[in-house]
């Protein structure tokens, strides 16, 4: 149908994309070898990630794909920062192209990358015939899980027989999650081969502000929701709203300051200082109405799909902050 | 006395023949020996067999297995176990559901304000302290309501809505206050805890109790109804029993007002008709302020289930190893098929130590609930001194009620 040289150059992850670069005796160890012109758009591109320009996409698709391939692996050598900030430009990138594509394409693209299972459902119901996109649920939960906002959750879907129902722009952003963590494991599993002539040339190329993190020492352990968003944050995961917002709100009260907590953020792949700096000191009532925001209940970290309790030192507690040093607590028989 | 009781569970194990563990040799197994204080883990049997041998040497009051399945199940790191898969696991316990026996049999004490109450109860309703100590106890009537509700979970969860199979699934009475429910389907066992949050969320409920009002007023109270699938469905026919049982009387019993009683009444067939449909009308709940959220409240207790949401995320969690005994009841842990559930008698079936019969006294002077054991009727209040079955004397024993006088074996 679709697949062509073009399609691919927008969705390098379709799966024909290793008999395509058959077709083009794509070389990768001669680009390196010779470092051609391919080579230094590549580096020219790592730049602009690194410095938040604008990226120019090749028209071309042979030379669009090879770069993009040359950017890929060139980014997994840069660390998880830079990987995660990587995999989330592409990823938005893909999303932004699909949402202008035709109906039949974009059910190809997620067929092809998403799930083979998916089906068009047309019933009718109330008189007229709606169109659902099915899928399987499993699929589903994979990548929606990591979406905040209770319209993802499931009582608010339709779910019948281990397949959910979805309309288009729900299946574009699971492919567009789904792509970021794509092009995750594919830097991570890229990030051992080394030839140390490139890293040569990418020595100099540095995030605009690298984030550090500065430990404040406290007494007692942090619940496990909070010390999984943290090394979530350490490793330039992307953080949604509600993430951020209970993390600032627990930092604050174990006595991190603004600035701190600044710098914290700086490791995230959208990371703006001015708007980052306004949320935080909004949280800490410094802003805006002036009130100062307490740290989510467990519950309300519950329904956020941000709680996940770790027997027994969770067991009775309704609040992050009544988290209990280890060892304090016996282990529960049920 | 422990001696005693030990070598009661002792010949249990010798004669134990079934030992259902899939992928057994890939399991993390752990003891809690009698008199012990601390469980010990990381143990792991190659096949049914060594692992009888040790239940038999060792002897253990409470044994467990992993629900996940590991390449080095006896690394005492986690990382270094290195995680396969792990099945998806269900708990329902009657501690977390407010059953009406409750009031008879449980008593809670508040560790702040020292407030001494029955029933059931999440937090003081003196000093509103979550701090309270609860003394439940299990009755015929609190164990059936478990059973009710591992049917609601499979049947209109794991079944309908995710598509399990019953060959997926294995029900197991955990041997004191529930049940546990094993699934086995290949795709779900290799979801990620993220993901099984996701699942406990929705047969919870819990965020839909939290934000259907803001979707209702997003959506000009639009909302999916019968003709549709999964959640909605349910709990739109639901709403369409009781909207159509909602009489003068009723409401005027709920506090109502009484123009806006008229108001619904009149138009409360329409709202049934829109409730049949795929988009229905939802503005019912309008009318029916103040008392629409208690209301919906209700209405979505019935369709869901209050599972122990930290069975089901926990990707390390230990689970009750099926046909080992319960230490704190001396019941088997009794694994059954869907098909078997219907006529499972805890109290009956899961009585594993027959042979003799015993004395006991009271530690705590209270009223206690009459207790149905092996098709015979007992009245805890006046046991003392008579000598009664050796299955309920070690129930109460375990359990921590009595102390044993005689044992006669």
């Amino acid at each position: 149908m679709i697949s062509n040289s073009y399609l691919l150059a927008d969705y390098p992850f379709l799966r024909n994309l290793s008999k395509y670069l058959e077709e083009i005796h794509f070389d990768f160890e001669e680009i390196i070898k010779t470092k051609n012109q391919i080579y230094w758009k590549a580096i020219e591109r790592i730049k602009k990630y690194a410095e938040n320009e604008k990226i120019e996409y090749e028209e071309d698709p042979y030379e669009e794909i090879s770069i993009f391939l040359v950017s890929l692996y060139f980014a997994s050598q840069l660390g998880s920062i830079f990987i995660r900030k990587f995999a989330d430009i592409e990823s938005k990138r893909c999303s932004k192209k699909l949402n202008n594509e035709k109906f039949e394409t974009i059910i190809y693209i997620a067929r092809d990358f998403l799930s083979e299972k998916i089906t068009i459902e047309r019933i009718k119901k109330d008189f007229e015939e709606i169109q659902l996109i099915s899928l399987p649920l499993t699929e589903y939960l994979k990548y929606a899980s990591h979406f905040s906002g209770y319209k993802w959750s499931l009582a608010f879907k339709e779910i019948d027989k281990g397949k959910i129902f979805l309309d288009v722009k729900e299946i574009i952003r699971l492919i567009e999650e789904k792509y970021r963590q794509w092009l995750i494991i594919k830097c991570e599993e890229l990030s051992t081969i080394v030839y140390p002539e490139v890293i040569e040339d990418l020595k100099d190329i540095k995030l605009e502000k690298q984030g550090f993190i500065k430990e404040v020492k406290y007494e007692g352990e942090d619940p496990p929701c909070m010390r999984i968003l943290l090394q979530d944050l350490k490793e330039g995961k992307k953080l949604s709203h509600m993430e951020r917002f209970a993390l600032v709100t627990y930092l604050r009260v174990r006595g991190w300051n603004v600035e701190d907590i600044v710098n914290l953020f700086r490791t995230l792949p959208d990371f703006k200082e001015d708007i980052t700096r306004y949320q935080i000191e909004h949280i800490f009532g410094l802003r805006g109405g002036r009130k100062v925001y307490s740290v989510p209940s467990c519950l309300t970290m519950k329904v956020a799909n941000l709680c996940f309790p770790e027997s027994p030192y969770c067991d009775n507690i309704k609040h992050p902050l009544q988290f209990k040093q280890k060892g304090k607590r016996k282990w529960r028989q049920k | 006395m422990e001696t005693k009781i030990k070598s009661l569970f002792a010949s249990y194990y010798n004669r134990l023949e079934d030992i259902i563990v899939k992928e057994i040799n890939k399991r993390e197994f752990a003891f809690w020996e009698f008199g012990s204080e601390t469980l010990v883990r990381h143990l792991s049997f190659e096949n049914p067999l060594s692992l009888k041998k040790e239940l038999v040497k060792k002897v253990p009051l409470h044994v467990y297995y992993s629900a996940a399945v590991y390449e080095f199940p006896s690394m005492k790191q986690m990382e270094a176990k290195h995680l396969k898969y792990v099945d998806l696991i269900f708990d329902i316990d009657v501690d977390h559901i407010n059953t009406e026996c409750k009031k008879i049999h449980d008593m809670w004490i508040c560790k702040n304000c020292k407030k001494i109450s029955t029933g059931f109860a999440e937090r003081c309703d003196e000093c509103r302290s979550l701090t309270i100590d609860r003394k439940s106890f299990v009755c015929n009537q609190c164990i059936n309501f478990a059973k009710e509700e591992v049917f609601k979970l499979i049947d209109n969860f794991l079944f309908t809505d995710f598509g399990i199979s019953k060959d997926e699934i294995l029900i197991v009475f955990s041997g004191n206050r529930g049940y546990h429910v094993h699934v086995f389907n290949e795709e779900m066992r290799k979801i990620d805890s993220k993901a099984r949050n996701m699942l406990v969320d929705y047969i919870k409920g819990s965020s839909f109790k939290l934000y259907f009002y803001d979707y209702l007023k997003k959506n000009d109270y639009k909302f999916k109804g019968i003709s549709s699938f999964g959640f909605s469905n349910r709990l739109s026919e639901k709403i369409y029993e009781e909207i159509n049982r909602l009489d003068e009387e009723k409401l005027n019993k709920l506090g109502l007002s009484e123009g806006k009683i008229k108001l619904f009444l009149n138009k409360k067939q329409k709202y049934l008709h829109s409730l049949t449909k795929y988009k229905s009308d939802y503005s019912f709940l309008k009318i029916l302020e103040p008392i629409s959220k208690k209301l919906l409240e209700e209405w979505i207790s019935y369709i869901t289930v209050n599972i122990d949401e930290r069975v089901t995320v926990d990707m390390h969690r230990l689970i009750r190893l099926p046909n080992s005994l319960h230490g704190k009841t001396g019941l088997r842990v009794y694994p059954m098929d869907y098909n078997d559930l219907e006529k499972f008698e805890p109290y009956n079936d899961a009585i594993a130590i027959t042979k003799g019969t015993a004395k006991v006294s009271f530690k705590i002077k209270r009223e206690y609930p009459k207790i149905i054991m092996k098709n015979e009727e007992y009245d805890l209040n006046s046991i003392e001194g008579k000598e009664i079955p050796i299955y309920l004397a070690l129930y109460l024993y375990l359990n921590g009620y009595v102390i044993i006088n005689e044992l006669f074996l």
